[in-house]
This record gives structure tokens, sequence and C-alpha cells, in this order.
């Protein structure tokens, strides 16, 4: 499997521009909100110990991605590995205001860290197979709480959410409401693309698989532009390249 | 070190798996002591199909106010959204703060007062108070719609408090 660096570090540096991206967001929420995602009766330096963390991560990425891209060294892993202290550190304090693409990015810093104990191809291919099988998991768990859910089935929460300040855009709200066929089929493609995933990796058809995650990329981009969700865009394909060689592997496909 | 790696791996990933039954979620959650296994369900079972809002009211006024918690949308937040983080830690404070007090005994709701989701809410009503030292009481309502606004309940109200 000779492009396996190459998917390695294609999946490597999405997760270092997602943590990039997190930790600068982090670092600029304004003050007066951080008691919001930094939850501590603590009043002394809290906001400089705050920001000190934020600071560190953003710098540690930029850090490791120069070293992984710009000179495709192994010692990238140890600004990684230190990225993995700092984002489980400031996951730990941040009690509130946590997303989903928070804990996957953790888990791919952590998961990534654990396979440096092995040798080179050896570390590179279970990390991106294990980062590959959670995103397999995390849409099809979606999917399927989405599809038993009387609310989703019903075709009719898409105005709901995006009807939020917190969560939406109003014209588009109104647009979906004023045509329920529309929300219905939003509703039921939404489901349908996170599901397709686990059924087209089940098939033994490369392209199926690729068009599959295509879409997702386009339903996460979907996300960030009515929701505001811009860090799914920069988190889950991360598992894209171990998905791919995942299922190549299973079914013999050459790369 | 490759059995240690595989296993660690094995084990979480089926840990993953099993945790995304809400009923086995409880027993694989005192063994997850650093929160690291995944919820996935995402805006499932039942999504957010309303806002939380903040109003006060300072002591001899009919009136509440409304702290604005909420931004317009704008292109920009597809590259640069912070707003999401403080946004989503409120919801979370808002939640964190009524089951707190759905938990206090009828006789001991006054311990809501040292909550740390109370005090941070306060410390934001303070933030955007012109007046430091007035006696208000606060509440959080749900809300639906955008241009028109309508409450749709009441989810917690506080006594008055001196600030």
């Amino acid at each position: 499997m000779h492009n396996l660096h190459l998917y390695y570090k294609i999946s490597v540096s999405i997760l270092l521009l997602s943590g990039f991206v997190s930790g600068a967001e982090l670092l600029s929420v304004p003050k007066k909100y951080v008691n919001f995602v930094y939850p501590t009766t603590e009043v002394k330096s809290k906001y400089l110990r705050w920001a000190a963390v934020q600071a560190i991560q953003v710098v540690l990425c930029v850090m490791a991605f120069v070293l992984i891209i710009g000179y495709d060294t192994v010692y990238f892993r140890i600004p990684f590995v230190l990225i993995a202290a700092v984002n489980l550190y400031s996951y730990q304090i941040r009690t509130g205001g946590k997303d989903g693409s928070d804990q996957v990015r953790l888990i791919g810093y952590l998961s990534y860290s654990l396979c440096f104990l092995l040798s080179s191809n050896t570390g590179e291919l279970l990390s991106i197979y294990f980062m590959g099988l959670q995103v397999i998991l995390g849409y099809t768990t979606s999917g399927i709480m989405k599809l038993t859910s009387p609310y989703w089935r019903k075709g009719n929460v898409l105005a709901g959410i995006l009807g939020t300040y917190s969560y939406g855009i109003p014209k588009v709200s109104g647009f979906l409401a004023k045509h329920p066929v529309i929300e219905k089929a939003c509703s039921y493609s939404a489901m349908v693309m996170m599901l397709a995933v686990i059924v087209s990796f089940c098939l033994p058809f490369q392209s199926l698989l690729i068009v599959t995650l295509a879409l997702m990329l386009s339903f996460h981009l979907a996300t960030s532009i009515l929701m505001g969700l811009n860090d799914f865009i920069v988190t889950f394909p991360m598992a894209y390249p171990g998905i791919i060689l995942l299922h190549a592997q299973l079914f013999g496909i050459p790369l | 070190m490759v059995w240690f790696v595989i296993t660690t791996l094995a084990i979480f990933f089926i840990a993953s798996v099993f945790y995304q039954v809400k009923s086995l979620q409880g027993k694989f959650a005192k063994f997850d002591i650093l929160h690291l296994l995944p919820n996935y369900s995402f805006f499932a079972p039942r999504p957010m199909v309303n806002d939380y809002r903040l109003v006060y009211k300072i002591i001899g006024s009919e009136e509440w106010l409304e702290v604005p918690l909420y931004k317009y949308f704008s292109l920009q937040r597809i590259f640069w959204n912070p707003f999401k983080y403080y946004n989503k830690g409120m919801i979370d404070c808002f939640n964190f703060l009524i089951a707190e007090f759905n938990n206090l005994a009828e006789d001991n709701k006054d311990f809501i007062l040292i909550s740390e989701n109370y005090l941070n809410i306060l410390m934001l009503i303070v933030d955007h108070i012109k007046d430091k030292e007035a006696t208000i009481r606060f509440a959080i309502v749900a809300a639906e719609g955008v241009e028109t606004i309508q409450i749709t309940d009441v989810i917690f109200a506080s006594a008055y408090q001196k600030l």
C-alpha cells in the first residue's frame, strides 16, 4: 500500500487544520462569555489561563503542520503529542459549549498519538483505520437516531432548527416552512446520506463510496453555511482517507 | 506493543459502539473518567427548535428587558464562527441550571443562588446592565421565531436580588 503515507499526511493535515481553527475560535471568544465555555468559580488569572491554553494549541498546530507538510519529518510527532495533551486538558476544563466535532477531534489526537508507539507503517495504518471506523459509527448512529425519531420522520424539524437564532437562517427557515415537500425531502436526504456511508462501505464499489463521502462533505458544507457548524467540515473529513483505505483493503481494491 | 495499541483501540471502539445505546450510557460513563466516549446522536432524537432568551426586570419596573445574546447570520461564519462555542455554552449553562434547580429539595431551593451556572448568568447581566447596584430578577424563556418572537415557555425565574 504505497499511498499509505500520503493518505496519512492528508488525514493528519486536516486534523491539524481543525485544531487550528478550533483553537483560534476559542481564543477569540469575547471575555464576558468565557464563563460559559470555561465555567469555573476561579477568578484570578482565569482569562489569561484560558487564552494561553488556546494560543498554545494554535501555535503547536502550525508547528506540526509545517513539520509534516513542509519537511515530511517524524518530528511533527513532538508538537502533535503536545497538542493532544493540551486538547485533552482544554476538553476537561470546558464543561460547557462542546460539540460533536470537539469529541471527534480529541479522539483523533489521542488515537494518532497512541499509534506513534508503533513503527511508522503500522502506526499510520492503524490510526487512520481507527478514525475511519469512528466516523462511520458516527454517521451510522446519527442516521439511525434520526430515522427512529418521530420528530425527524415527520420531516418538519428543519424549519424549526433553522428558525432559531442559535442554529439558523430565518429566510431559509421561512422558505422551508412554506414548502413542506422540500423540507421533508431535505430532512430525509440528511438521514439517507448518513446511512449511505455504511451501506456503500459494505459494498465492493469504491466509486460509490467516494460519491457518498463527497455527498457527506457537501452536507457538512451545508450545515456550516446554514447552521454555523463550520468545525464539522474541517474535522470529519480527516477520517475519509482511512475509510477509503480500509474499504480498499477489505475488498482487495488496488490503490 | 502492537497488541497493546490494537487492544486499546479495539476496546475503545467497542465501548463507543455500546455507548450509542442510550440505556447503556450510564453504565459505560462510570468507567469513562476522561469523558472520551462519543455521543453521535447530533440533533436527534428531538432537535432544539427554540431559542433560550435571557430577560431581567429591575425592582419597581413592570418591564422585562432582554440581554442580547444572538448575532445575525453572516456568510463569514462558514470560515469563522466563535459564536457557536459560547452560544452552545450558554445553552448548556441554562440546561445545567434548570437541572440543578429541579434536583434541589423544595425547602432548599435557595441554594441555587450559589450555583456556578446561576452566578455566571448573573455576571452576564451585570456586564450588560448600567446600574451595577440594582435589585433585579431574571428569567430564562424559550422562544420561537425570528422576526416575530413568541415566548413558548418560562423555564426558570429567579427571585429578586441585589447585584
